[in-house]
């Protein structure tokens, strides 16, 4: 039998019980689906984090790392040299080897509590110079009224901050921010500019962020001298990366007499990658789960199919009789399994999608079509059917025609 | 003349039974084309074994079984499945036709699974009319098996044996299952058929109906009993034109 009447046959068989054949492939249809949904909505969660900014993917955050020497000191059980930081001079020798290639900048926290007019706050204060803005994540906010600080303002140590939004209206409700002073510790900082607030990566919610830049002379100066400092290079190209890294690295470790591993240099972007390859491992043990309900489904249609089969019985004994071929019944019993089966995929993934685009909605992610998803969804239904409809086929098969015929 | 089917010393013996069963003993029987024999005997005497045979649908224990000049027992499942479309054409006591199909689509199913002489889907719809038309039943093309009656479902199992001109035709107890005057009218089919060329063998029960073939055979205990020609043949037209107007005075005469 050709293919086109093969097919015809299949379908009008299918067509006339048409109940059963959708309640047999509700089970693939769900297992489709789950897994396509798993699949997808994790993708999707994990794009969402996913998504770089120019200037994310040619940033370096350098730090000495103090979790390591943490770490070195339990397992080598001798004392480390503890309090090991960058030094402004360590900034500078930075900032000169890279000059013209990188735009080198400092960063460095302190956490207090923050006064004013009666009120008071916890926040993050930020010890910045100008480029520091940049590189920053406040590079790309929105200054909301009067301006950052510049270069001169952190070679002066001068007396200035910028603060957010939240925080502005926490201290000053009725607005006018802009010339007054914040307290940190018994000093006073004069407001230059607000800026937006971040929005978190979450669920849309609207974050307040309180936190507060000044010029990072002006922290270790007046405010707390022992502030950690945190190198932020921003390179022209992201390409460029690596070998700035193993530059800086390499300048600084000569410089404290420190290996290299007591050094963190990061870029976000990476480190998402990596957490992006870790994940992976989640979807795909997601993915398994999911996989077990399409086992479950394919059991379903095989059960499904044997009972065609035996139904069938007389019927196979008539075609055997009037010479259709052992191969052609089995691939006529071999394709109602895979079009109740493929049927069942498609539709699967179809509400699969429909799923991910709800949760997608519900969570803010974007919608991502994977297609590992689309690809596992329709693969692993067009396994199921070969597999679990082959048995029940070659049963049909390899009926004996006398018997099948005399079959009641 | 062609021998068509020849069984040469055919033993077959079915293991599967405690102690095995011997349908046929050493049976030889030579079948020309252009004959229409008819085979009795009582139950278990081997009818049903000789017309599997016949059929390609299994194989002799023993001696061989040439259909066509080919030796049935040399060939695989595949050939013999391909033997049976291309030159048998069954007819069931039970029509066997395929449930939930169409009469036409019944007619149609043989040439589906031809493997020479393709035809396109048109040809094969346009044959499969022609037939029912032979059959007397182009009105039923859409019909399905459950709204035809007995004898019309045996004539859509005619046309469906006759879809790949077969040369032979295998007919157990056709008109087992139908009235007298039904009976006839196959039995006036069947003689039409075989004036056209077509080689008939037929399974019956009744010497009545044997009598239209052209040859008779008696089997007993899976031996040749009988083996002789029909002298006084019935003619079904003139028998079916009598039993008619015979049932219908009847009707009308309120008996």
């Amino acid at each position: 039998m050709n293919a086109a009447s093969t097919t015809r046959l299949a379908l009008r068989t299918l067509r006339r019980a048409m109940l059963r054949s959708a309640l047999s492939c509700l089970g693939v249809v769900i297992g489709v689906a789950s897994l396509v949904a798993l699949v997808s909505t994790f993708e999707g969660g994990i794009a969402k984090y996913s998504r770089f900014s120019d200037s994310q993917l040619r940033h370096l955050a350098v730090a000495a790392n103090t979790l390591r020497k943490t770490r070195l000191l339990d397992s080598e059980n001798q004392l480390a040299p503890i309090g090991e930081r960058l030094t402004v001079a360590d900034y500078m020798a930075v900032a000169s080897a890279l000059e013209n290639r990188a735009i080198t900048g400092v960063k460095l926290a302190h956490n207090g509590t923050i006064r004013a007019y009666g009120r008071q706050a916890r926040a993050t204060c930020w010890g910045v110079d100008t480029s520091g803005l940049v590189v920053n994540a406040t590079g790309e906010r929105e200054v909301l009224e009067g301006s950052m600080f510049g270069p001169s303002d952190a070679a002066a140590a001068a007396l200035v901050c910028v603060i957010t939004k939240s925080l502005s209206d926490h201290f000053f409700p009725e607005g006018q921010s802009l010339g007054r002073s914040l307290f940190i510790g018994p000093v006073p900082f004069r407001i230059t500019g607000v800026v937006a607030d971040r929005q978190s990566p979450g669920a849309g919610v609207v974050t307040t962020e309180s936190a507060v830049w000044l010029p990072y002379t002006s922290i270790l100066r007046r405010v707390n001298p022992s502030a950690s400092i945190t190198l932020e290079i921003l390179v022209d190209r992201p390409e460029e990366l690596p070998g700035i890294r193993d530059e800086v690295l390499e300048l600084l470790s000569s410089r404290k007499g420190l290996r290299r591993v007591e050094f963190a240099a990061i870029n976000i972007a990476e480190t998402m990658k990596q957490m992006r390859a870790q994940t992976a491992v989640v979807a795909q043990i997601l993915g398994s789960i999911a996989g077990i309900s399409l086992i479950v489904g394919g059991i379903g249609i095989m059960n499904i199919m044997y009972a065609n089969v035996s139904e069938r019985t007389r019927e196979i004994g008539i075609r055997s009789s009037f010479g259709t071929r052992p191969s052609d019944l089995l691939r006529q019993f071999l394709l109602e399994a895979l079009i109740l089966t493929v049927s069942g995929g498609v539709l699967g993934t179809a509400l699969g999608l429909g799923v991910t685009a709800l949760l997608a909605r519900i969570f803010e992610w974007p919608i991502v079509l994977s297609y590992n998803a689309l690809l596992g969804g329709l693969g692993s239904s067009t396994l199921v059917g070969l597999f679990f409809g082959y048995y029940p086929a070659k049963r049909a098969a390899m009926l004996d025609p006398i018997v099948a015929l005399r079959h009641e | 003349m062609d021998s068509i089917a020849r069984f040469e010393a055919v033993t077959k013996v079915y293991d599967g039974f405690d102690p095995p069963v011997t349908a046929l003993r050493g049976l030889t029987l030579n079948i020309q084309a252009g004959e229409f024999v008819a085979v009795m005997g009582a139950s278990g005497s081997g009818k049903s074994t000789l017309l599997n045979l016949l059929g390609c649908l299994d194989r002799p224990s023993l001696g061989r079984v040439l259909i066509n000049g080919n030796d049935v027992s040399g060939l695989s499942i595949v050939e013999r499945a391909d033997l049976r479309n291309q030159i048998l054409g069954f007819i069931f006591q039970s029509y066997n036709l395929v449930p939930r199909t169409t009469a036409l689509e019944n007619v149609e199913m043989p040439m589906l699974c031809r493997r020479k002489d393709r035809l396109s889907g048109t040809d094969i719809r346009c044959r499969a009319r022609v037939c029912l038309a032979r059959v007397g039943l182009s009105d039923r093309e859409a019909h399905y098996s459950t709204q035809l009656s007995g004898g019309q479902q045996q004539r859509v199992a005619i046309a469906r044996a006759l879809v790949n001109n077969p040369s032979l035709l295998l007919a157990d107890e056709p008109t087992g299952n139908l009235d007298s005057v039904t009976a006839l009218e196959i039995l006036h089919l069947f003689q039409q058929l075989n004036e056209s060329g077509i080689t008939i063998v037929m399974i019956t029960h009744e010497f009545e109906l044997a009598r239209y073939a052209k040859r008779m055979i008696v089997l007993r205990d899976g031996r040749l009993r009988r083996d002789e020609a029909i002298t006084a043949r019935g003619n079904a037209v003139n028998d079916l034109t009598q039993a008619r107007s015979r049932l219908a005075a009847e009707l009308e005469s309120g008996v």
